[in-house]
């Protein structure tokens, strides 16, 4: 079963998807800031770290130059055979840089020939067999740079050191080729202090491995030593140079890999990347607040444009809404957006259109009507002209006289007030005078009759549509009295029913109808079938015509009795008469 | 449309912002946490480098970390002193070397009473107390095996006549390790097994071993179990003509009289214990401890040095762990 939905206003749709599209557009411009900005972090912290290790590599390369330099010269001088004398040279060095442990030169067997230091020495098989030895002594290299390492030349005495060692190979003082091995064992603190007041955001740190892997300098040695921290070596080994990220026991970190120039070390900074980007953290949270607010902003802001745009449309909605029962006259332009005025112009024409097309129309009906009444009012009075004519001649004939001159001078009054200058409605007075000569008329022609003519005062001025009684009369007297042996009587009474309301009476004293008869004059099939009472048929549609289905004819008659119609009308102002009887 | 709906929306917008910041995580413990750390005595190289292990622990987790140690490692009650302080002080954790296993059960149970975590380090308490704190330890007996499987080759003949002297006589670090020596020299066919008690105090070590030597001339195998034993056996050696070398002789700790001893042949072996490692491991453990996380019982690194692996590097930086 489909759910039928309830349709959204064009303001809610537009609001809706004006939010929407802000909403996105808001956030796609955040995540782009976010981007750039943790992008360019990014790049700075690097950069600055690098800059940071150039230096160390820089104060490092300088003390590894000198150290070199000073083992060529220290070479030299192992070379000789004079121990005093180059014992003196070497306590010399010794004494002057602090940097400097021990100088020492031993034969192949390990034997101690010349060394700064006093005291026992350790037997040979102890001395050949530490790895500065036999690298200098085997290795391919000219010279060998060792791991830090506790030295054992003297008892109780175990200093951290850096060995630098090289093969000799000179002659003895008898002149026989010999191999020597140098030894200048560096204080591992003096190296380590290059590099140990450096750090990388708060924690991060910079170490040193050198050709084969082997840390030469890590602040967390001692650590490392313990097996309480592993350092990431392998990933300096896989990226050789350069720069690189990864995770390394649970937090991100950024590698910087530099490489000393003449010992070939490498130097690693390690830099912890929450705390070079701890400032994103600030920088993430501006962004989602000012999103945040950019988002609540939109929502008003998109309901008032929304409201803006919307607004014209709902009016010209309202506007329409009058259309239903044409209440309004000239409907207003509704201002707004183009499309909205040009809608609100079609709409105005439109109506204008629709409102002459009614006014057309009611005028129509009013010209159709109107000719209806003209075609009416033509069926009455060339019949009856013949009729008043055909009586005057006769009565000329006859040489009545002034029977001529009553009956042309009624007849005169009967159609002024016919034409009454065109006016559709006269005075009750003014239609009861008509009554009366057309009466007078037919009282001179048939001669059978009587009529009496009632009107109270206060209806006399009051307006009706003219030649309502006189059809009616004229049926009384065709149809009721005109074939009666014994005199008729036509009495016409009009008064006040009620305080709205006109009774106008027609009462005749003639053969009368039965009840059928009399009810079906007022209707079409009935005229078509009686053949008759045209009149009758004619006064009570124009009176509902003009007044409105309340009024209208009633008509009361039995056989031998008469007929009595009743005609209301409403109780119009007061006016004043349409100046055709005084004529 | 309903603000219900507008919030969803919302809402799932600055979701999807927040899901695209990148978390950088940091490996950070509770700043707030207060550490009483309780050693047994303020002298001895292995102390020292407990203490140096917890300083560099303490640096890393960013803890609040107090040393407070006794001027002699027999005074348990100003231990229990520390604990009882450590609890009006709002402490939250306690890392002490209990200096006897009973002495201190007390005010440590008052402690934990109060929700304080309690961890013992280097010795433990008595283990049928009802309180069971965590602990962080080398394993004493093991220790103990190692020795007496280490020296058995250097005696000249089966007959052992032993003496092995220890600081303190309630200390499970003593315990262990003399229950350790004895199960395996208890094998040999004649075995003659003393032990006695210096109570911190060298001299007195130093006249045990003097006595011991003088009124039992078969006495072949001295083995100290702690520096302070150690101290007292060096110096009763050095005033003997043959420097001891007629004995097989064990010390503790890598104090540079031992290692003298090492290198001169006077003494044979030296017990090791990582301090250094005890240290750092100890803060981390109790850090962890605090967050509910699990602490793994990891028995601290140790080693016995010969002559014949003193310059091995793995000994060397047993021997030498502060490298600057």
């Amino acid at each position: 079963m489909s759910i039928k939905r309830k349709p959204k206003s064009i303001h809610s749709l537009f609001a809706f998807a004006s939010s929407i599209i802000s909403f996105v557009v808001v956030i796609v411009l955040s995540f782009i800031l976010y981007q750039e900005f943790e992008y360019t972090a990014r790049q700075n912290a690097t950069t600055t770290s690098s800059e940071i290790i150039t230096q160390v590599n820089y104060h490092l390369s300088n003390y590894i130059d000198d150290i070199m330099t000073t083992g060529n010269f220290v070479t030299d001088l192992a070379k000789t055979n004079d121990w005093e004398s180059v014992q003196s040279k070497f306590l010399a060095i010794t004494d002057s840089r602090h940097d400097i442990v021990t100088i020492a030169v031993f034969d192949e067997q390990g034997s101690l020939l010349c060394s700064t230091d006093e005291g026992k020495e350790k037997p040979q098989e102890q001395i050949v067999k530490q790895s500065w030895f036999q690298n200098a002594l085997t290795g391919d290299n000219p010279y060998y740079f060792s791991s830090p390492h506790v030295q054992h030349l003297i008892p109780i005495r175990y200093p951290w050191v850096i060995s630098y060692s090289r093969k000799v190979e000179t002659e003895d003082s008898e002149g026989k080729s010999v191999v020597r091995i140098l030894l200048i064992d560096m204080n591992f603190s003096f190296v380590s202090n290059l590099s140990q007041q450096v750090t990388l955001g708060n924690t991060g740190y910079i170490y040193i491995i050198d050709t084969h892997d082997n840390i030469i300098y890590h602040p967390k040695q001692t650590l490392i030593n313990c097996g309480l921290f592993k350092e990431d070596i392998q990933g300096v080994i896989d990226h050789v140079f350069g720069t690189y990220q990864s995770t390394h026991q649970g937090r991100q970190r950024l590698t910087i890999i530099q490489t000393v120039d003449n010992c070939r070390w490498k130097i690693v900074g390690v830099a912890y990347m929450d705390e070079l980007m701890s400032g994103m953290n600030r920088i993430s949270l501006i962004i989602i607040l000012g999103t945040l607010f950019a988002i609540l902003l939109s929502i008003p802001l998109t309901r008032l444009v929304a409201s803006h745009i919307t607004s014209p449309i709902k009016q010209l909605e309202h506007e329409m809404s009058h259309l239903e029962n044409m209440s309004v006259a000239d409907p207003p332009v509704v201002k707004g957006s183009i499309e909205v005025e040009s809608l609100s112009h079609a709409y105005r024409e439109m109506v204008t259109r629709i409102r002459q097309l009614m006014t057309d129309i009611l005028t129509q009906q009013e010209l159709k009507r109107k000719s209806e009444l003209d075609a009416l009012e033509a069926k009455i009075n060339p019949h009856f002209l013949y009729n008043t004519l055909d009586s005057v001649v006769w009565m000329a004939e006859q040489g009545n006289t002034e029977g001529v001159i009553k009956m042309v001078n009624a007849l005169a009054k009967l159609f002024r007030i016919s034409i009454s200058q065109g006016h559709e409605v006269i005075t009750i007075a003014e239609e009861i005078e008509h009554v009366r000569n057309y009466l007078l008329i037919q009282q001179m022609r048939f001669n059978n009759f009587e009529f009496v003519l009632n009107c109270e005062e206060d209806l006399k001025d009051r307006p009706t549509i003219k030649l309502l009684i006189q059809p009616l009369v004229e049926n009384a007297l065709y149809h009721g009295i005109k074939d009666m042996v014994d005199p008729g009587l036509i009495r016409v009474n009009v008064k006040s029913l009620d305080e709205e309301t006109i009774q106008i009476e027609v009462i005749d004293n003639g053969e009368g109808m039965s009840e059928e008869q009399a009810k079906s004059l007022l209707t079409v099939e009935g005229k078509e079938k009686m053949g008759n009472g045209i009149g009758v048929l004619n006064v009570h549609q124009r009176i509902q015509l003009s007044y409105g289905k309340k009024y209208g004819l009633k008509i009361i008659s039995a056989f031998d009795e008469g007929t009595t119609v009743l005609i209301t009308l409403p109780k119009g102002p007061k006016c004043s008469n349409a100046k055709v009887v005084h004529k | 449309m309903k603000k219900r709906n507008i919030m969803v929306v919302l809402l799932v917008f600055i979701f999807l912002l927040v899901s695209c910041k990148k978390n950088y995580v940091t490996q950070q413990y509770n700043a707030h946490s207060k550490v009483a750390f309780i050693t047994m005595m303020q002298s001895g190289q292995t102390w020292g480098e407990i203490k140096n292990g917890a300083k560099i622990a303490r640096d890393e987790t960013n803890c609040t970390l107090d040393f407070f140690t006794p001027v002699k490692e027999t005074d348990s009650r100003q231990q229990a002193q520390y604990v009882l302080d450590a609890i009006k002080n709002g402490y939250n954790a306690i890392i002490i070397a209990p200096s006897d296993e009973r002495l201190l059960l007390s005010p440590l149970q008052k402690a934990q009473d109060q929700g304080i975590k309690i961890m013992t380090i280097y010795n433990s308490i008595d283990s049928t107390a009802t309180m069971i704190p965590k602990d962080m330890m080398t394993s004493f007996t093991s220790v103990g095996t190692s020795i007496a499987t280490t020296v058995l080759p250097l005696s000249p003949d089966k007959n052992i006549d032993c003496l092995v002297i220890g600081a303190m006589l309630n200390t499970t670090s003593a315990i262990k390790t003399t229950q350790g020596i004895r199960d395996v020299l208890k094998k040999q066919p004649k075995l003659r097994f003393q032990t006695a008690y210096c109570f911190g105090d060298s001299d007195k070590a130093a006249d045990i071993t003097e006595k011991k030597l003088k009124e039992d001339t078969d006495t072949n195998l001295i083995i100290a179990i702690d520096e302070v034993s150690s101290d007292g056996i060096m110096q009763a050696i050095r005033n003997r003509e043959d420097k001891g070398k007629d004995l097989v002789i064990v010390t503790w700790g890598n104090s540079l009289s031992n290692l003298q001893g090492l290198e001169e042949g006077n003494v044979d072996a030296i017990v090791a214990i990582n301090g250094y490692e005890l240290g750092y491991r100890s803060i981390y453990a109790m850090m962890d401890y605090l967050e509910g996380k699990d602490v793994p019982d990891v028995p601290v690194e140790y080693a016995l040095v010969t002559q014949n692996n003193f310059i091995d590097d793995k000994i060397q930086k047993l021997l030498f762990p502060q490298i600057n």
